[in-house]
């Protein structure tokens, strides 16, 4: 087993914070498991990716809500 | 077997490890409180599209990654016990697990290696410890348990009780939990146990964004 391949994508997935982390921890983890489908310890790593991954989804949801311009007001408006 | 049956066993299987668990997480360290509730919401899921071994959804389902539960042993049985612990630990949101996930995983780890033989004694399941060692020792969450074991010694608590405290103590209440503890030491152990406790904490989250 390739242990500093697998070290990396371990890293990445324990260390994954931002969306974008998440995904690309994500798909080195993929690309692991597919190589190495017994690995049952990584699948364990995955767990904890899902829900960093389900937060960071929120947390850039409630960012692009708060950046998108407010409605114009009636007086605007008009 | 079909899909039914199949899913069947595996809550019927769950259901056995919750009740297993819920005296062993009381015993002793805790006999004049009321046993811990699980927030498992009976209902299991063999997946296929996932690529988790397992996973407790915020609702309460316990998911299981179908390979896993195929595989049986110490690899069904570790991940079950293990995802059936997440399930007392008090409420937490996945943004707390995003900035905590050491805090949790650590602590649900090691006491999943605690207690898994008393568990699955009880369930009248047979799985040799040294079954459970290669999985144990290539464990990503290793590093979590050598910083949590270090601050129990410098307390010296005992194990399980150590785990079982912090486990029944909220995600984001655990830190403080610890500092607690290390004010009842006699100097100087409790200045070292601070910087300790500190250094530790860097450990166990995740790197804030930004630094």
């Amino acid at each position: 087993m390739d242990s500093e391949r697998r070290n990396r994508v371990a890293e990445m997935a324990l260390r994954a914070y931002t969306l974008e982390e998440c995904l690309a921890a994500e798909q080195a983890l993929r690309d692991w498991l597919r190589d190495h489908p017994q690995d049952w310890t990584m699948y364990e790593v995955a767990r904890g990716l899902s829900t960093v991954k389900e937060a960071a989804h929120q947390e850039e949801s409630s960012r692009s809500e708060a950046a998108r311009p407010a409605p114009p007001s009636r007086k605007a408006a008009a | 077997m079909n899909e039914d049956a199949a899913q069947a066993e595996a809550r019927a299987v769950v259901g056995k490890v919750i009740a297993a668990l819920t005296p062993l997480l009381a015993r002793e360290t805790f006999p004049d409180e009321p046993p811990p509730a699980s927030r498992w919401n009976d209902v299991v899921e063999i997946e296929d599209d996932v690529f988790h071994a397992g996973v407790i959804y915020p609702d309460g389902r316990i998911g299981i990654l179908r390979a896993v539960w195929e595989a049986g042993g110490a690899v069904r049985y570790r991940t079950l016990i293990h995802e059936a612990l997440h399930s007392f630990s008090p409420h937490f949101t996945p943004a707390q697990y995003q900035d905590l996930s050491g805090w949790e995983e650590g602590v649900v780890e090691q006491t999943q290696r605690l207690l898994r033989q008393d568990a699955l004694g009880t369930m009248g399941v047979r799985v040799e410890e040294a079954d459970f060692m290669p999985h144990d020792q290539a464990h990503k969450y290793v590093p979590y348990i050598t910083i949590l074991e270090g601050l129990r010694r410098a307390l010296s608590q005992d194990t399980p009780g150590f785990y079982l405290a912090l486990l029944r103590t909220p995600l984001a209440a655990r830190f403080d939990h610890l500092r607690a503890l290390g004010e009842q030491l006699p100097e100087p152990d409790q200045t070292a146990f601070r910087r300790a406790l500190l250094v530790a904490n860097a450990q166990l989250r995740r790197p804030l964004r930004g630094f």
